[in-house]
């Protein structure tokens, strides 16, 4: 029987949540849904035993949980061998089959994709005799592609609890669902129409080192306009953002009549001031995306979905802004928030995303494909996510 | 550096014969005191270097200048007046300075530190002792891109090496959250672990 009753968890004066009652079935599959903030991984956590035995915190309430493993948001960080035969260990081997894992086990955990990586770890815990195991986020940092193989590898397993944690739910059809705060009705935004009045970026350049190649990238961006680029993990979106910044080297032409503004994949790369306030260029960003609130806090010890928000409203104006996964760890709230303050923004903007929803705020779509850019309809970009 | 995954000419030598090099021209660095055959030894070193496919000479050297140029400045500085011949003495500590650094640019540049950990796995060298070696070298290559992520994302945020505080400070406190956030991580994932085992026999 994995519960809790009343469970308060607090760091110091910091509390995360109040009162939060679990009530799990054994071998049920389970989501727990909550928005960024809500102390999805910190109730994880102790259910996994790690706070407060590892982790010190404030804890009051019941709590009820022997031998509930943890999956992590991280695939790279719960790596402890060198080849994934050796992390799997002998019964490990064994289960690879079955989860159509076998071909990996001679491979290097450096070889792996990040969704390779996430499914090694399920067989990895599969491989021990716990009767629970819990996901927290497993495919948030996965492109559509590895997160349904992910999901598939996931509904395979039998004979356990499973608890999927998650801002959303998107991947927990057919699991009872508890929501650690009642989800907000979010009102989209309709796209607003961008007419090109000017041309303020113009790329015709090919992205070549150590084996790995994007060739082709030629587009122009207009005033105001927003570019949404696609692409599987590793396929190179992150490099050509680089590129287009200057600070990856490319061979071939690029103009900008506009400086560039770049908001990276990781938030914690960004900041280095003690508030949030003087991380901003423009504060009235902050506005507009609803984290005034944030402002006189200190950066480094904000959520990663509140890094993410600050991240994406350090942009300067009048630049064209470059994001990279602008909507990774946020919940639909603050989706809903980002996708308002990308479609009212009057600056041309490119968006490298596996989010498909904020493709609907895009003028055009570009698709990194068999190691080239090329403009692709939403009929194909639809296709890309239901791949 | 070690090598992670790469091929070197000498990348099928077993371990332990590269352990056993390594310690013999240490043996033989520190107790070889005529200036000709340390010399020697030298240049056979750095063959082998070149041999094995290394090229990075210059940072090499440009690594070691500024520490022999102290160590040597100190020699004149505390030594002059014992009688030693300062020359001998001094050629004879560069030559051997330089074949430590030698070989154990040889050593790493040769060996894959998954094999080096497998080998002392094997050797039933207790975890406390192998495990943080590995951690260090596993995460050592993530740092290392978090650093130049870091630095290219300042670099376009317009902060560069002439504002050389501000350019410090905006590279190594994010990099600093990221390791401690790493290694937060990694704690909690290698207890998940040891608990999982335990739990389950």
């Amino acid at each position: 029987m994995i519960g809790t009753k009343d469970l308060a968890v607090s760091f110091g004066r910091n509390k995360i949540f109040q009162s939060i009652g679990l009530d799990i079935e054994p071998n049920g599959k389970y989501a727990v849904i909550g928005p960024n903030g809500s102390g999805k991984t910190t109730l994880a956590l102790v259910l996994a035993g790690v706070i407060p035995e590892f982790t010190p915190a404030d804890v009051k309430g019941e709590v009820q949980s022997a031998g509930c493993s943890l999956i992590m948001q991280n695939p790279s960080s719960q790596f402890f061998a060198m080849s994934v035969k050796e992390e799997l260990g002998e019964k490990g081997v064994k289960l690879a089959k079955q989860f159509s894992a076998s071909h990996l086990l001679e491979r290097n955990v450096f070889e792996l994709s990040e969704g390779e990586k996430q499914k090694i770890n399920l067989i990895a815990n599969l491989s021990f005799k716990n009767s629970c195991l819990m996901v927290d986020e497993p495919v948030e940092l996965l492109d559509p592609v590895e997160a349904k193989r992910f999901c598939s590898a996931f509904s395979k397993v039998k004979d356990r609890t499973l608890i999927w944690f998650d801002k959303n739910e998107d991947f927990v059809a057919g699991m009872k669902k508890t929501y650690l705060a009642k989800p907000k009705k979010q009102t989209l935004p309709a796209k607003k129409n961008n007419v090109c009045k000017e041309t303020v970026l113009s790329a015709d350049f090919s992205l070549e080192r150590n084996g790995f190649s994007v060739k082709e990238i030629s587009f122009e961006v207009c005033a105001g306009e927003k570019i949404g680029l696609i692409g599987l993990n590793g396929s190179g979106k992150t490099c050509v953002l680089k590129a287009l910044a200057g600070i990856e080297k490319q061979s071939g032409k690029l103009q900008a009549n506009k400086n560039i503004s770049y908001a990276p994949q990781n938030p914690s790369h960004l900041f280095f001031q003690e508030t949030a306030e003087a991380e901003l260029v423009d504060v009235g960003n902050a506005r507009k995306l609803g984290i005034e609130l944030l402002l006189q806090k200190n950066p480094a010890l904000l959520s990663k979905g509140q890094q993410k928000m600050l991240s994406v409203a350090t942009i300067a104006p009048n630049t064209v802004a470059l994001l990279d996964e602008p909507t990774t760890w946020l919940d639909s709230a603050n989706k809903a928030s980002v996708y308002n303050f990308i479609n009212n923004s009057e600056q041309a903007m490119i968006l490298a995303t596996h989010d498909r929803k904020l493709l609907d705020y895009c003028d055009r779509i570009l698709i990194i494909k068999d190691k080239g850019v090329t403009e692709c309809s939403s009929t194909v970009a639809n296709r890309f996510f239901q791949a | 550096m070690f090598q992670y995954s790469s091929k070197s000419l000498f990348s099928g030598v077993r371990e332990e014969f590269k352990i056993l090099f390594l310690l013999l021209v240490f043996v033989a660095a520190f107790s070889i005191t005529n200036l000709a055959v340390q010399a020697v030894l030298f240049v056979l070193l750095f063959a082998l270097l070149f041999v094995a496919g290394y090229r990075d000479f210059l940072k090499l050297f440009a690594g070691l200048i500024p520490f022999l140029l102290l160590a040597n400045a100190s020699f004149v500085l505390f030594l002059a007046d014992t009688g030693i011949d300062l020359v001998h003495f001094t050629l004879v500590a560069n030559f051997r300075v330089l074949s430590l650094f030698a070989a154990t640019a040889f050593f790493t540049f040769s060996t894959d530190i998954f094999a080096l950990v497998r080998m002392m796995k094997k050797a039933h060298i207790p975890e406390l002792v192998y495990l943080p070696i590995y951690i260090l070298f596993r995460f050592l290559p993530e740092i290392e891109k978090d650093l130049v992520e870091i630095s290219s994302i300042q670099r376009i945020k317009g902060i560069t090496k002439r504002q050389p505080i501000l350019y410090i400070e905006s590279i190594f406190l994010p990099l600093l959250f990221t390791v401690l956030q790493k290694s937060d991580d990694l704690a909690i994932a290698y207890y998940l672990r040891k608990k999982r085992e335990t739990e389950s026999g």
